[in-house]
């Protein structure tokens, strides 16, 4: 979870969150990314959250230009702290994107040859997670890439009891929230034109699902 | 094939009605929880009914400005995490406020779980918080680098799940 982190040398209030646990999948995502997404991708991420993974990553790969996103505007305010702390320069300025309707698309000011949504799709509505993939077909060009990160189910199966009691903890938490099963993701990307090109295996019992544009 | 697939695909074109989406949430559930950490830290929210009203939105901006955050007075994740995090560095405990919300004993059995899955021994997956369990989140606390509280709470799934924002 998040802390707050000290106060900025300049004396200008420091918006910074800490995600301790973006340090434990942080690897293994840019690994991912640097094999399915091309040198000088343009990347756009919903969800960005506390923003570590977009100035970690994209400070690992200096020819990607990353666009950050969030509904929330104190995730806005630690996702710009943390471009002014690490001066990193290929990440933009965070854009205020709820996907609730697929028309957040517009909003996007770049054609991504990658979109990126990190633990996003079992903390957000079924809704959302529609418009999301309705979205992402309008936006993507043909063999563009949608990634998916995080706990997934297969057939209806978890794939660990941890897995099994999250996803009880979640519904307790809000209805609405949950882990999704790859055929409801398959079956809501299709008819946007996003097929499913690859299930990559992650640390923790965590997958992710890659999508592209037919 | 065909045929399940279209089925999961009317099922997925109505579960996308706002409306029905709508009645399946729970929105109010972060409201009452901003409400409750407000109301413990003595601002001033109004009733804990999750419905936010103009009491709850001043004490949210007075929230707000007191932790040089952005000051818009609305119901979000990001706040709830403030709110829950400034009780907790009041004194309340991670497991009041679970209790409070009716979540201690999914909260506790999805870490029981995790922590079994990792090969510690936190006991039977019951959501009951024993001794056992305690010693349990105690050593994957030390292991982890983290503070020792042996203490179920939002913070701890979160770090084992690697959420970012929730």
């Amino acid at each position: 979870m998040k802390h707050r982190t000290e106060g900025s040398p300049g004396g200008a209030p420091d918006y910074r969150l800490h995600a301790p646990a973006a340090a434990k999948n942080r690897d293994p995502i840019l690994k991912l990314i640097g094999r399915i997404a091309p040198a000088n991708a343009s990347i756009f991420e919903v969800g960005s959250g506390s923003g570590e993974h977009a100035v970690y990553i994209a400070g690992h790969l200096p020819q990607i230009v990353w666009q950050p996103s969030d509904p929330d505007p104190t995730m806005r305010a630690s996702i710009a702290g943390w471009i002014a702390h690490t001066r990193v320069a290929n990440v933009r300025p965070p854009l205020d994107i709820d996907c609730e309707s697929e028309d957040w698309c517009r909003l996007v000011p770049m054609v991504p040859d990658l979109i990126l949504a990190i633990n996003f799709t079992h903390i957000v509505s079924q809704s959302v997670l529609n418009g999301l993939l309705a979205g992402a077909g309008r936006l993507l060009r043909r063999d563009g890439l949608l990634a998916l990160y995080g706990p997934f189910r297969f057939n209806g199966d978890y794939t660990s009891n941890s897995n099994k009691s999250f996803d009880h903890m979640l519904f307790q938490q809000n209805r609405a929230w949950g882990l999704r099963d790859l055929n409801n993701i398959a079956a809501g990307a299709a008819p946007h034109g996003l097929e499913l090109q690859e299930i990559a295996a992650m640390p923790s019992h965590n997958h992710t699902l890659v999508l592209r544009r037919r | 094939m065909r045929a399940p697939l279209l089925l999961l695909a009317l099922i997925l074109a109505q579960t996308s009605n706002p409306a029905l989406a709508q009645q399946t949430m729970v929105p109010d559930a972060m409201a009452l929880a901003v409400q409750e950490g407000l109301a413990s830290l003595g601002y001033n929210p109004g009733p804990t009914d999750g419905k936010p009203g103009p009491a709850t939105k001043a004490a949210i901006e007075a929230f707000q400005r007191d932790h040089q955050m952005p000051v818009d007075g609305l119901v979000t994740r990001g706040l709830v995490e403030q709110v829950e995090r400034s009780a907790v560095a009041a004194g309340d405990s991670p497991e009041t406020i679970l209790a409070r919300d009716n979540m201690l004993r999914s909260y506790a059995r999805a870490i029981q779980d995790k922590l079994t899955e990792l090969g510690y021994d936190p006991g039977p997956s019951d959501g009951t918080i024993g001794p056992q369990t305690r010693a349990a989140i105690r050593a994957y606390e030390r292991d982890n680098g983290l503070p020792e509280r042996g203490q179920v709470s939002k913070a701890l799934l979160a770090y084992m799940h690697g959420l970012v924002a929730s």
